[in-house]
């Protein structure tokens, strides 16, 4: 307990001022986090300073901080505050995390068909990123499982929100990068389990066109499914693997449920190494040891639900290797009859502008579209790069390319996504600032992602 | 086993509660917080399944051990005592009002003996355990958090009396002394050492609730600590300003 003395005057609850890093590495700045254990703290009166909540701090854009600002840490409100076994709902607080949420789950027989794909994101991050799982296309965002929120603002103090009440509110929160307020509790909508293992098959394939056609054939019906690519510009572009997942009825005997251990990587860790491998000559090297590597494993296995969900959980390395320098993970939705045209132009323009990419996925996606969520119907791409001059000189015309297709970027996936190219992208994106500043005057909670995108 | 809690709604308490639910404890809590309490009682009930009994209380007024025994008396009377209750006041210098050191000293030692007393009986009857928590700050005199040092001071003292009734009476009496945690009470603080993990200290604390640990210290280097700074001559203990 601390307490203060009866002075009268404003006292700011106790800070640490920190350095904050995106975990692509793009921004690096310092701010006072604060980590308010009680909800008094973090209701707290911040004496009008800009201020911002905090989960994980897994996004690739810089969403949970701001410049010389108050980041309210979420992560000691990790509780889970009610469970009906019978409506299958859940409410818990904003920042336990999805491993957390998905263990107390299974071990009831529920399941959350989407969840992002590291344990340490926390639920709160995930409403306030509208994030989607392993197979958008079945299973929409995690928007479709939230019920109802608690949502703390000054100007309003604590509110239910949901689609019944304040659905205005609730349409600016999910996907509004936590701009709208505190997010203190969600309640979720669970779904039965159908197994904790999961039957893993990888087909290989040689072209993202390829990829395409096996994806469109089988989304509707598979649990999860998503292709990798290399996309090092190089001869070997393109060839990679479809992996769909389908849970199973019966455990294999003899093995754990749970065989991750999880590596603890936060932004900072993910920056540790001053050293970047990707990039140049030294992708081309990694990646054919990888592929070779992929190319010896079975092609179909029995893995648990821990594993498959959480790929990187137990083995951090791809991030690691990227180094102090970082990396740039673009996200689109690209509309259907824009897709091969994408996969088509992607690889020429990679093979003409060699920037240092590495890997490529594709998943199809369906959801109902919002004002500034990452949403709509079409095939996501994702590339990740490593931040280096030639992908710096390759990013501009990628965007004009993706804008050209009607292309739709995740916000939270690029720390260094262009305002005009938002704009362009989103033509909501002014009702959601229009709406923002009507509910919000002061604009309290801001963040770098916020600044940048002038919201 | 029916365990009370005493300052449980957040910090090294929060963490020895979940750990004693995990363990199949039923619990009684006691904080000052009421809604802060009743997230922590429901999230334990819905995790583990265990009973769990929320007291809101303010422990430096009198009323609150009179609730706290009829919860404990519903779960079927007490049979361990924890006691991580207490806190630090800005303002806590030698010759600061009164009425702070007065409030510190019922928060960090009247309140923990007054609940061990009232609950002594029942646990001599069913060969409990009590334990309590002091603070490395009571090693030695600091110019700041005199009342609270002081206090801690004092209640390692008592608990050494409690050890020896203890042992004639077959009441296990541990008590634990804290380095730096990463709670609360330590965030944001400029530190000369690093800050060890709340959790861990509490799933320790659970394991050895069977055991005759006596004094301990957490992590087991500030016990080494603590000695160096007792022996230190006065003037340079002064210039170190630990």
């Amino acid at each position: 307990m601390r307490m203060n003395p009866a002075s009268g005057g404003k006292r700011l609850p106790p800070a640490q001022a920190e350095t904050f890093v995106s975990f692509d590495g793009g921004v690096v700045v310092r701010a006072a986090r604060l980590r308010p254990e009680r909800y008094r703290e973090v209701e707290a009166d911040l004496a009008g300073q800009p201020r911002i909540a905090r989960g994980g701090g897994y996004s690739y854009a810089a969403a949970s901080f701001l410049r010389d600002a108050l980041v309210q840490d979420m992560r000691r409100f990790d509780r889970i505050l009610a469970f009906d076994p019978e409506q299958l709902t859940v409410e818990v607080e904003a920042g336990l995390t999805v491993g957390d949420l998905l263990s107390f789950a299974v071990t009831r027989g529920l399941w959350l068909p989407v969840v992002p794909g590291y344990p340490l994101i926390t639920v709160g991050g995930c409403v306030a990123a509208c994030v989607h799982g392993k197979n958008p296309r079945r299973h929409g965002t995690f928007l479709g499982h939230v019920l109802a929120l608690t949502l703390f603002h000054p100007a309003y103090g604590l509110r239910r929100v949901s689609p019944e009440d304040l659905p205005e509110v609730f349409d600016l929160t999910c996907g509004g990068y936590g701009l709208t307020g505190v997010i203190e509790t969600v309640t979720l909508q669970l779904t039965p389990l159908t197994g904790r293992f999961y039957r893993v098959e990888r087909q290989p394939i040689h072209s993202l066109e390829d990829a395409l056609d096996l994806l469109d054939e089988e989304a509707d019906h598979a649990e999860y499914i998503y292709s990798f690519h290399d996309a090092s510009p190089s001869a070997t572009f393109g060839r990679g693997y479809v992996t769909r997942a389908s849970m199973t009825a019966d455990d294999p005997p003899g093995r754990p449920v749970r065989s991750g251990h999880s590596v603890l990587l936060d932004a900072r860790r993910r920056a540790f190494s001053p050293v970047s491998v990707w990039g140049g000559w030294r992708t081309g090297l990694i990646q054919e040891i990888f592929w070779r590597c992929m190319a010896s494993k079975a092609v179909s296995r029995m893995m648990p639900w821990f594993d498959v969900e959480f790929p990187f959980a137990g083995s951090p390395e791809y991030f690691l290797l990227y180094g102090r320098r970082g990396l740039v993970e673009c996200q689109l939705i690209v509309p259907y009859d824009g897709a091969r045209d994408m996969a088509r132009e992607l690889v020429a323009m990679v093979r003409r502008l060699r920037p240092d990419a590495v890997m490529c996925s594709l998943k199809y996606f369906r959801s109902e579209p919002g004002l500034l969520r990452f949403s709509g119907d079409g095939v996501c791409l994702t590339i990740d790069l490593a931040r280096t001059p030639a992908t710096l000189h390759f990013l501009p015309e990628f965007d004009a390319l993706a804008m050209q297709l009607g292309a739709v970027p995740n916000l939270v996936k690029d720390s260094r996504l262009p305002r005009a190219t938002v704009e362009a992208a989103y033509p909501s994106c002014g009702e959601f600032r229009r709406r923002l500043a009507a509910y919000d005057p002061e604009r309290l909670y801001r963040s770098e992602l916020s600044e940048r995108l002038g919201l | 086993m029916t365990t009370v809690v005493v300052g449980a709604s957040a910090g090294l308490g929060r963490r020895l509660a979940f750990r004693l639910a995990e363990a199949g404890h039923d619990l009684v809590l006691v904080a000052r917080e009421a809604r802060d309490l009743a997230a922590v009682a429901a999230d334990l009930r819905v995790r583990f399944g265990v009973r769990v009994t929320g007291v809101a209380a303010d422990v430096t007024d009198d009323e609150w051990l009179e609730e706290v025994a009829c919860a404990a008396a519903n779960l079927g009377g007490v049979d361990a005592l924890l006691l991580p209750v207490g806190g630090v006041a800005a303002g806590d210098t030698p010759c600061a009002e009164p009425r702070l050191g007065e409030l510190l000293w019922r928060l960090n030692y009247g309140a923990v003996v007054a609940c061990v007393a009232r609950f002594w009986p029942e646990l001599t009857m069913r060969g409990g355990v009590v334990v309590g928590f002091g603070s490395i700050a009571s090693v030695r005199g600091r110019d700041a958090n005199a009342a609270y040092a002081a206090a801690k001071r004092g209640l390692a003292t008592w608990f050494e009396s409690l050890r020896h009734l203890g042992a004639q009476v077959g009441v296990r009496v541990q008590f634990y002394v804290p380095g730096y945690i990463d709670t609360g009470q330590a965030f944001g603080l400029p530190l000369k050492l690093p800050k060890s993990n709340p959790d861990a200290f509490a799933r320790l604390v659970v394991k050895d609730l069977g055991y005759e640990t006596g004094v301990r210290y957490f992590p087991f280097f500030w016990r080494y600590i603590c000695v160096a700074l007792r022996l230190m001559p006065w003037g340079i203990y002064r210039r170190l300003r630990f």
